[in-house]
């Protein structure tokens, strides 16, 4: 090989080189611009940069990006988009601990979305480990989770396992908070509505709501005073024809009502004890 | 030159490093930025109705006595009637509202015309409103 | 020698750095057609503006930006850039006539559309033609829709074929009058809305007229001028009697809405095209 030709390909490597280095390097610069704009929380702009960086990307650094992406989503609340870009994300990188902190942060946009099997479904590929943090954030997904499907058992079970054992007063107390009905299953809406089927408005008594319980009970009173008086001075006919459509309109919605004031208050206790738990796993 | 490209190239790699490390720190990390993420999530929320505001706005006393009466059902029968109306705004709101728009005559033959159509027969006739499947029928 | 081919080397490396910016014009409109076609077109716009910064001759840039603007539904943006770009808004070019006059219509400005395209100079004589029918339809005229029509021949082209169609349509609509209702209503309750179709309605307010004056006929005839039950339900049997005339006017008016609007939409449709 002749010394000209030998230096022509040195050349032309140096160039290859460079050219992409400048590539790469307006990239690095788009990719530093959108996470200053993310920095800044002008979330559109960034949106908008990542997606070029995206685009014009030669494939580095795109579990990155799109965890950026996602992150924009989630942080304005389309959770469905956020899920999905996570999820682009866990797809892209080949980064085990990394694809571990996507499936938590998958798990989380249908958790806040309120789907919480599609996050039990998320949370099952999570790895076996021995390492406590992270066991104890995974208990944590896992309890609130079956909370939010009503599985108190289950939730009992893994918000239990966060606790460690040298504090078992703390253990203690969170077992009480869950053996004790009335912080999850009181008032019963199935009572409250059996009640005021049988006597419109006792159900919203018993609820805790005495201002529609009694005005319930009388204005389904009046209805009946008003059959009773229909009777006496008219016909039963008349009597059914004039009240009885009022008065069961209003003795439904009234049980109706009883168990919807039920599962308000049910869900105050229940929030209640909610965030009890959650101050005594923060200790 | 050729230095200068050599140590300039691996920065992206290094940056990339830098990037994955810092955001892969908390990973184990627990759980007090999880707990105040969902710490809201079993939230309950209250929403009251002011129907009293509906004063506010009457001219005569003509039109103080109907929104009393406007107010008076709303809190003591309408709240127990499990929802029967099937439009929005409601059958009450709506007839207060032509009151104030059409005056006392026409806005009440408005009210009780809805009334009449406050039914299930025809769906045809309505979108519907939002994300409810309540009928959208408001005062034009 | 080596100098000088260092020299071209450095020389090239700018040239290639130059072309290498991914915030070039070429690596830009890249990436604008790409938002534009993944329907982002509030991002493409913004793009497409600082396309058309950096090069203010290239035309086409100049059409997807106003393009993008009229997907993203930024209405008065997408017509405040014709000012802009164009001293003579009757000679621009045909497809930024169409857009102009499609922004004129979606914006409720058919009478201004009719207007322009009776001055413009580049659109050809059919398509204008079509736009002009379809800023009449889109005003409600459906007398002079129709003449209009029939003023140039029906083709197979599409939009001049669902326009004729449409225009006859417009012809043949046939209201209800809001008097004959009411006063239908007036003579039997209910049959206002059975003359605006409203069937279902109409029979629930016989029923309701009906039953209660049935039942104020009741509480009269056992106890006489001095029953209360026979005034409560004289009472509700005339408010819905009352209630039911006012109703069928409504109702009258509100079909005929119903017809316009139908037609409007069918219209804007078929103007758009691509919505």
């Amino acid at each position: 090989m002749n010394s000209t030709r030998k230096l022509y390909i040195l050349l032309w490597t140096i160039y290859s080189i460079f050219s992409l280095q400048v590539y790469a390097q307006t990239l690095q610069e788009s990719l530093t611009f959108a996470d200053k704009q993310f920095e800044l929380k002008n979330y559109r702009l960034a949106l908008k940069e990542y997606q070029r960086v995206l685009f014009f990307s030669t494939g580095e650094n795109l579990d990155y990006i799109y965890s950026k992406i996602a992150s924009i989503y989630f942080i304005n609340g389309y959770y469905s988009e956020a899920a999905y870009n996570f999820e682009r994300a866990y797809k892209t990188t080949g980064n085990e601990r990394l694809k571990i902190e996507f499936i938590f942060k998958k798990a989380s946009c249908y958790m806040l979305d309120k789907k919480f099997r599609m996050a039990l479904f998320e949370l099952m590929n999570l790895p076996d480990s021995t390492d406590t943090q992270y066991n104890n954030r995974k208990n944590f997904y896992f309890a609130v989770c079956h909370w939010g499907l009503e599985e108190f058992e289950k939730s009992e079970k893994y918000f239990l396992n966060i606790i460690p054992d040298n504090r078992p007063k703390d253990k203690e107390k969170i077992a009480l908070l869950f053996a004790k009905k009335r912080n999850l299953y009181r008032p019963n809406p199935k009572t409250a509505k059996i009640m005021s089927m049988i006597l419109p408005g006792s159900g919203q008594i018993y609820s805790g709501d005495i201002k529609n319980g009694l005005n319930s009970m009388i204005l389904t009173g009046g209805f009946v005073v008003l059959a009773v008086y229909m009777t006496e001075y008219y016909t039963f006919f008349d009597a059914f024809l004039t009240a009885a459509p009022w008065f069961m309109r209003y003795y439904q919605g009234g049980y109706q009502k009883a168990k919807q004031i039920a599962v308000h208050k049910r869900d105050i206790r229940r929030n209640k004890t909610y965030k009890e738990i959650l101050r005594i796993i923060q200790q | 030159m050729m230095n200068t490209i050599i140590i300039k190239y691996p920065n992206s790699l290094l940056l990339f490093f830098i990037l994955s490390v810092s955001f892969s720190s908390n990973i184990y990390a627990q759980t007090s930025e999880d707990l105040r993420l969902f710490s809201d999530l079993y939230q309950v929320h209250e929403h009251k109705n002011n129907f009293a505001r509906y004063f506010k706005n009457s001219s005569n006393e003509l039109e103080l006595i109907s929104t009393g009466l406007f107010v008076f059902y709303k809190d003591f029968f309408s709240s127990q009637d499990g929802n029967h109306c099937v439009f929005y705004p409601s059958c009450s709101i709506y007839t207060i509202e032509a009151i104030k728009k059409q005056g006392i005559v026409i806005g009440l033959m408005n009210g009780i015309d809805r009334l009449s159509r406050c039914n299930k027969l025809s769906p045809e006739n309505y979108p519907l409103y939002k994300n409810s499947n309540l009928f959208y029928d408001p005062v034009e | 020698m080596i100098k000088n081919i260092f020299a071209i080397l450095i020389l090239l490396c700018i040239v290639q750095a130059k072309g290498q910016d991914i915030h070039d014009l070429n690596h830009s409109k890249q990436f604008a057609d790409y938002l534009f076609k993944t329907r982002q077109y509030s991002l493409a716009a913004e793009e497409y503006e600082r396309i058309v910064f950096l090069d203010s001759v290239n035309i086409q840039n100049k059409y997807m930006l106003i393009l993008s603007y009229r997907k993203a539904e930024e209405y008065s943006q997408a017509l405040n850039r014709f000012t802009f770009f164009f001293k003579n808004r009757f000679i621009m070019p045909a497809n930024f006539a169409e857009e102009y006059v499609k922004l004129l219509l979606l914006t409720k400005q058919a009478d201004s559309a009719f207007s322009y395209l009776s001055i413009n100079q580049s659109l050809n004589a059919e398509l204008k033609q079509n736009y002009q029918l379809a800023a009449l339809l889109l005003q409600k005229k459906w007398d002079d829709s129709f003449k209009y029509a029939m003023s140039y021949p029906v083709t197979n082209e599409k939009m001049n074929s669902r326009l004729h169609l449409l225009a006859f349509d417009a012809k043949r609509i046939k209201y209800k009058k809001p008097v004959t209702a009411a006063i239908m209503s007036a003579i039997v309750p209910g049959t206002g809305k059975f003359y605006t179709k409203n069937w279902k309605d109409g029979i629930i307010a016989m029923t309701f007229v009906g039953v209660n004056a049935w039942q104020a006929y009741r509480g009269f005839k056992k106890y006489g001028k001095k029953s209360a039950y026979g005034w409560i339900f004289a009472g509700l049997s005339a408010s819905f009697y009352i209630g039911n005339i006012y109703g069928s006017a409504k109702s009258a008016k509100k079909y005929n809405q119903k017809l316009d609007d139908e037609l409007y939409k069918k219209a804007l449709h078929i103007a758009l095209d691509d919505l």
